[in-house]
């Protein structure tokens, strides 16, 4: 059974200039609004039980959509069902009074959620066990501290496990205590069979927490899959922005003279060729084999006067590797053709997910000048399987010790 | 439909009309006494001035204390309506987190100043029979003849809650308007003087005074021990009106509302 179902859920904010011109509208029956889309044509299904992160940059119509599923707006297109009790945590700070105490706030927010007396008096020692503000409950909310505020804000939301939970940014501004507090309360909730839909800028946290996700752009659903693609995604795009202005910074290197050896191919090997050959960026996977193969004109240079090296750059212009073969100290071929050629191979591609690219230089025996070179060439794609492989830029030979298991050793003998 | 709603949100009303009383006099060094002492004030005042430097009477009676109860039954009615036509029209604007962070149902909060409208009311109330029984005129059954006209003045107060509350929205100069709204409603109908003072040419027009008239039937229960029930009927034939229609606005507009908010 779908616990959420949104079929071309779109909504449109009617902007007004003025408040007084929303009623002059409906008085005189002419439009005096502009539109604004905050969403357009949004499907989506999650099944009960299942969670799904809500990704994009501010201003996406992520917490738009968060009030559609907490039901705070009305769509203005589509349909949007939701089956069973939902609870929201919006806005941080909404919907309390800061003149007033912790405990009378709990206690209003849950008569907000549609209890009664009875039920308030039974939930609000939960709700203050959770919280731990200890004798703070007793303050007015306008002493606390933002993570004093969440931690208020969340136990109240979750006090009654819903069927469908509803978390936004919010969390983020408590410590890494309650953060983790709350995290595993909202994986027992998940676990009790209830519905997650999770919005946040961790990025980590959504790939850790959610099975689905989406990525929102411009009030429209960019892409909608499995938390680790959608997220690898959204994050390739973010560097890619970011990599644009550098990029425009940096000059082609040109070469020395017409007579010099120059760069003819750069191409990328691998090893299923044929699936690669239609797309633009072939996609290589951590671990597999991963070859560069590069063939340069020597123009009348000596074979060791003539080097060739290589950077692979992130799309965000981090390097991740470079080398040449004047550092590893490579032997050129001296086969007497003016045409040369050398591969650069990594028998198991460390990289994680991303997207990358290649710098290729031809430099003379120095190391100091430069024939030729392509920057920013061979554009390809790393997918990791899972979150297994570890996160980050690439895998590292690692080992774990568990000095826990000796202690036990130690504690029978 | 909304009786059966009230029922279901009646714990979450409670506790919003205990934190709206609250709110008014937190961090005040009389409290909740400002509830009686506001309305004392005044009645002290308008004695004074159009008692003794006017000698305004009712009833064709001397007395001084007989015109301050007269005066008070009539305050009791415009502070009620008062409260409730200042408070309304920042009702929603002012609880905009509220509104769209939370599930609060929005048609719930124009019922919170009437209801602290009714507090308010109930206090004075009371005074008013001590005072009554100290000087020896409290009818019992004054008591039970006001219950209709109470009645009569929720609904009236419902009526103008909704209504103010959602065009409030709209229109943002509403809350300043309304305290000279109140001054002159004040000074048009019969509270501070007996309707017998107004000049025969005008007397049509006051008819049509829904304070006024329900300043009278009030004063027939509470004072008099007389209960007109055409008057009565009357009256509540149009308060119904007025709040069907105010509800009737209050949900066509709503969800524009939400979006100005």
């Amino acid at each position: 059974m779908n616990a959420i179902e949104l079929q071309q859920v779109g909504l449109q904010y009617q902007q007004y200039a003025h408040p007084r011109d929303a009623l002059l509208e409906w008085l005189l029956r002419k439009p005096r609004h502009q539109v604004f889309r905050a969403l357009q044509g949004i499907d989506l299904c999650v099944e009960q039980g299942g969670s799904v992160g809500l990704i994009g940059d501010n201003g996406a119509g992520k917490s738009t959509l968060l009030r559609v599923l907490a039901g705070n707006l009305r769509q203005t297109s589509g349909e949007c069902s939701i089956q069973g009790r939902r609870a929201a945590l919006l806005e941080l700070g909404s919907g309390v009074h800061p003149e007033f105490s912790g405990l009378e706030n709990a206690r209003l927010g849950l008569a907000l959620r549609g209890l009664d007396t009875a039920a308030v008096a039974h939930y609000l020692p939960q709700v203050l066990d959770f919280a731990e503000l200890g004798d703070f409950i007793y303050q007015p909310v306008k002493t606390y501290s933002s993570g004093m505020l969440v931690r208020l804000v969340f136990a109240v939301a979750v006090a009654v496990p819903p069927d469908v939970l509803i978390v936004d940014e919010a969390l983020s501004v408590g410590d890494q205590y309650f953060q983790k507090k709350s995290l595993d309360r909202m994986r027992a909730i998940l676990a009790g069979g209830a519905t997650l839909v999770f919005c946040s800028h961790n990025l980590y946290q959504v790939r850790e927490l959610c099975r689905q996700a989406i990525w929102l752009e411009q009030g429209r659903l960019r892409m909608h899959g499995d938390a680790q693609t959608v997220v690898d995604a959204y994050q390739d795009a973010v560097r890619a922005r970011s990599s644009v202005s550098a990029a425009a910074t940096l000059k082609p290197a040109k070469p020395s003279s017409t007579e010099a050896p120059v760069l003819l191919q750069v191409a990328l090997l691998h090893a299923n060729n044929t699936e690669q050959d239609d797309v633009e960026q072939p996609v290589f996977n951590t671990g597999q084999r991963f070859a560069v193969q590069v063939q340069f004109t020597r123009a009348g240079r000596a074979a060791d006067d003539v080097h060739v090296g290589i950077v692979i750059r992130r799309n965000d212009d981090i390097q991740c590797y470079g080398i040449s073969t004047l550092h590893d100290q490579v032997c050129m071929q001296h086969n007497g053709q003016q045409q040369a050629e050398v591969c650069f191979v990594l028998e198991q591609l460390p990289l994680l997910s991303g997207t990358y690219c290649l710098e290729v230089w031809l430099i003379d025996r120095s190391g100091v000048h430069v024939y030729d070179a392509r920057e920013r060439c061979c554009p390809f794609r790393v997918q990791q399987y899972s979150q297994a492989q570890g996160l980050g830029l690439t895998w590292m030979a690692h080992h774990w010790e568990t000095p826990a298991l000796k202690h036990e050793h130690e504690v029978v003998s | 439909m909304i009786a059966l709603n009230c029922l279901q949100y009646s714990g979450l009303l409670k506790s919003l009309l205990a934190r709206d009383l609250k709110e008014r006099y937190t961090n005040t060094i009389l409290g909740l006494a400002w509830l009686l002492i506001q309305p004392l004030f005044l009645l002290i005042l308008y004695t004074f001035v159009f008692s003794e430097v006017l000698k305004i009477r009712f009833e064709s009676t001397p007395s001084t204390a007989v015109f301050a109860f007269y005066l008070f039954a009539g305050l009791l009615v415009f502070n009620a309506l008062a409260e409730v036509l200042t408070r309304a029209p920042t009702l929603l604007t002012e609880r905009r987190e509220l509104l769209l962070n939370t599930p609060l149902p929005a048609w719930i909060l124009p019922l919170l100043p009437v209801g602290t409208s009714l507090v308010l009311e109930w206090l004075a109330l009371l005074i008013l029979c001590l005072g009554l029984a100290w000087w020896g005129d409290m009818l019992g059954w004054g008591l039970v003849l006001y219950v209709p006209y109470c009645l009569v003045r929720v609904i009236l107060s419902l009526a103008a809650a909704y209504c103010l509350a959602i065009l409030g929205v709209f229109l943002r100069d509403l809350r300043q308007i309304m305290p000279a709204v109140l001054s002159v409603l004040l000074f048009i109908s019969p509270v501070l003087y007996p309707l017998e003072r107004i000049p025969e040419h005008f007397k049509p027009l006051y008819d049509w005074n829904l304070l006024g008239q329900l300043v009278q039937g009030y004063r027939q229960a509470l004072l008099e021990g007389i209960f007109v029930w055409q008057h009565w009927l009357g009256l509540l034939l149009i308060a119904t009106l007025c709040l069907g229609a105010s509800l009737w606005l209050f949900q066509r507009l709503m969800g524009k509302a939400r979006l100005v908010l």
